[in-house]
């Protein structure tokens, strides 16, 4: 057991810094709201800087455009980012999509998306959930059909994050129809589908930030080529899996360093604000509540490394993600809390705290919906007790 | 980095996982002379002194892996103060003439005005007794100086302060404290040591804590009601998950701060004890309510697990200390 850096992960981080330091993460373009998850806000203008320097499909084989190097380089990465609040919000879904094209596409599919993948240009949206179908994915009623050399796609897709501002959908769909008793887990296949496929519209969902991060996806009549399809027809329950594990490790791995970088802003504030004819800091208890959430954030940031090794590894991971995200979750929302217990009624509107409470109140209020997103904490906490501990299902 | 341990840490846990399987679980606690014997199995073994023994001794992670591991098998004896009086006693002896061949089943009692209770476990297997006391008032994060002495075990040494068997606390009278051969310490070594102590004494709590999980999953695959395992309602299957996250993120942060402690750190052990003493309680109170009236009956051995832990929890500083320490890092 080592928890020391390797020196190429070391001599990673400080090119990192230096190029963050060359140009301010704030002053890249945003074009989509900072969902709260500790990956920023979407900034294409950012996106595409870092395509330049190779650090999009930092890990991937070389033979697909990747860069070769070591995972803990691109987990480095996505921390030091996150430590700055830069507005790399597709990044570690853009890393994920392009494994799995490297894992299961075609090859057609691979030479369309992956070299625009790496230079930032494509980035990529969820169409798993569906008004119907949200805790329980599977019972999905999007269907896709063969017609000649396309499949036709006909269905409504909802909670797709930042759809609008992507380009292109990772749709599921059923192509076979299961008989009485079957198991819904077959007959579901993957797609590509690009946002300016005709007859693909997204509604925007304005949510409680009074931004919009969420989307719609009606999909009606939408053709796409027979290559668009992710892996074998009928195998995309596979790719499902792997797509939301991969999501609640790498979309929450930049959690933890986003919150030692909130509470260490916390902190300052804190120990240079005065209230009530003291520091913030010296108020009963507070000193101890930062202490604690210091401490859990450290603990979980080591458990989402823990889990990179894993996976670098192929160690498998029966319930970790579930576990982690959880974790990193549910403590975020109690960060959020301390936010406002130390920012109290500024943090609400905002008055003469400039950034500082701008950010927390986005923090806290996108905080609400994050135990929700990707898998509920309550589905997470069974999938944990069956698949880690080893329970019956209920 | 590598999460993984090496070959001879899994040799460690292997070695330590067999002896609590062979000799702890079979043997009759209740009986001193039979713990005397445990404990002599112990030092057979090597490991209340692992961590002395100069250019042959083992990195803290190598001692942490191993308390764990013996910790999830039910072993409740006093390893983590023998293994810090063993660093006390080798790293003082220069200027006090305590080595640690001098020293014969020693353990440790942390007395005065120090964080911790002036008790100790675990003196009934002693034949010698390590007494540290620090001469000056202990605040978290302030430096302390230190006076050590060495206590013969016999009776009129010892006051048993508590006795709910395994668990024996005792405390050193006030005639053998008074009476004794008191040394200044180095204060540096003594409070190595003494972090090393709370970062063992955090992975005890992991490994209690884990052997507490385990427990209550097992019984909630077992112990069926209304025609199911309990283990299939959800309220049970929740709270397995929690206890179950708490106790692995306590379980890395212990090995990161094993890993930088003998270099000096501070905030690292800090919160490695504090997190520990808090979560892994957290967890296994819990683990009472899932095993419901059978958990809180003496006959059962998780009551014993608890005390185990709630020692734990409070040698070489209570969760209240050390989160106090971070308050002012």
């Amino acid at each position: 057991m080592n928890f020391t850096f390797p020196d190429n992960a070391e001599r990673f981080r400080e090119e990192v810094r230096a190029f963050l330091a060359a140009r301010p993460p704030g002053d890249y373009k945003v074009d989509a709201m900072d969902g709260g998850y500790g990956s920023g806000a979407v900034s294409h203008e950012f996106m595409r800087a870092l395509g330049e320097r190779g650090w999009i499909g930092l890990s991937w084989p070389t033979e697909f455009g990747g860069g070769g190097r070591p995972m803990i380089e691109t987990l480095v990465l996505a921390e030091e980012l996150a430590l700055a609040s830069a507005p790399m919000g597709p990044l570690t879904g853009s890393d994920q999509w392009g494994w799995s094209l490297i894992s299961d596409a075609n090859e057609q599919l691979r030479q369309d998306l992956l070299p625009k993948i790496a230079a930032g240009e494509y980035t990529s949206w969820q169409g798993f959930s569906e008004p119907d179908a949200g805790s329980d994915l599977l019972a999905l009623t999007t269907r896709a059909a063969r017609d000649g050399d396309e499949y036709v796609i006909n269905g409504r897709k909802i909670w797709s994050s930042e759809a609008g501002s992507y380009t292109h959908g990772q749709v599921l769909a059923r192509t076979h129809e299961i008989g009485d008793g079957g198991s819904r887990t077959r007959g579901l296949s993957m797609f590509v589908v690009p946002n300016d496929a005709p007859g693909l519209t997204l509604r925007p969902i304005v949510s409680l930030t009074g931004e919009v991060y969420h989307y719609e996806a009606f999909l009606d009549d939408v053709r796409v080529p027979l290559w668009r399809i992710m892996g074998p027809e009928g195998e995309g329950f596979r790719e499902l899996l792997r797509g939301l594990d991969r999501d609640r490790f790498w979309g929450r791995f930049h959690k933890p360093p986003a919150m030692l970088r909130n509470l260490r802003l916390l902190e300052d504030y804190a120990r240079t604000t005065r209230r009530g004819g003291r520091s913030i800091i010296e108020e009963p208890g507070l000193a101890r509540r930062l202490a604690e959430l210091r401490a859990e954030t450290e603990a979980t940031r080591l458990l989402f490394y823990r889990f990179g090794w894993q996976l670098d590894n192929d160690i498998p991971t029966p319930y970790e993600s579930a576990l982690y995200k959880t974790l990193a979750d549910e403590l975020g929302q109690r960060v959020a809390n301390f936010a406002v217990e130390v920012l109290e009624s500024d943090m609400m509107i905002g008055r003469d705290r400039g950034d500082l409470s701008t950010e927390m109140r986005q923090l806290y209020l996108t905080s609400v919906g994050q135990t929700i997103a990707g898998g509920t904490s309550e589905v997470l906490r069974t999938t944990v007790a069956t698949r880690g501990l080893g329970l019956a299902k209920s | 980095m590598h999460f993984g341990l090496e070959d001879h840490q899994e040799h460690l846990v292997a070695t330590a996982r067999q002896w609590v399987d062979q000799r702890w679980a079979r043997a009759d606690l209740e009986s001193v002379d039979e713990r005397c014997r445990l404990w002599l199995e112990l030092e057979a073994n090597g490991w209340p002194t692992m961590l002395g023994l100069g250019a042959d001794a083992a990195s803290v992670l190598d001692a942490v892996v191993t308390v764990e591991a013996l910790a999830r098998g039910g072993c409740s004896l006093a390893l983590v103060p023998a293994m810090v009086s063993t660093l006390i006693g080798t790293g003082t002896s220069t200027d006090s003439n305590v080595t640690s061949e001098g020293l014969s089943r020693p353990l440790l009692v942390i007395d005065g005005t120090s964080p911790a209770e002036p008790v100790a476990r675990g003196l009934e297997v002693a034949q010698e007794i390590l007494v540290a006391r620090s001469t000056t008032e202990a605040s978290p994060g302030s430096e302390r100086s230190w006076q050590i002495a060495i206590v013969g075990a016999e009776e009129k040494a010892v006051e048993v302060v508590q006795d709910e068997n395994p668990l024996l606390l005792c405390g050193i009278s006030e005639s053998a404290r008074s009476g004794a051969e008191w040394r200044d310490a180095d204060p540096e070594i003594v409070e190595k040591a003494w972090r090393i102590g709370a970062v063992l004494s955090a992975a005890e709590l992991v490994g209690v804590a884990q052997s507490v999980v385990d427990m209550c999953a097992s019984y909630a695959k077992d112990r069926i009601q209304g025609g199911k395992p309990i283990g299939a309602h959800q309220a049970i299957q929740h709270r397995l998950a929690d206890m179950l996250g708490y106790v692995e993120r306590c379980r890395y942060l212990c090995y990161a701060a094993a890993q930088v402690v003998e270099d000096g750190a501070t905030t690292e052990v800090h919160q490695a004890k504090a997190l520990a003493a808090r979560d892994c309680l957290t967890t296994i109170r819990s683990g009472h309510q899932v095993l419901g009236a059978i958990g809180f009956s003496a006959e059962h051995g998780l009551p014993h697990l608890h005390k185990q832990a709630l020692v734990a929890a409070h040698e070489f500083g209570s969760a209240s200390w050390h989160w106090a320490a971070l308050e002012t890092d």
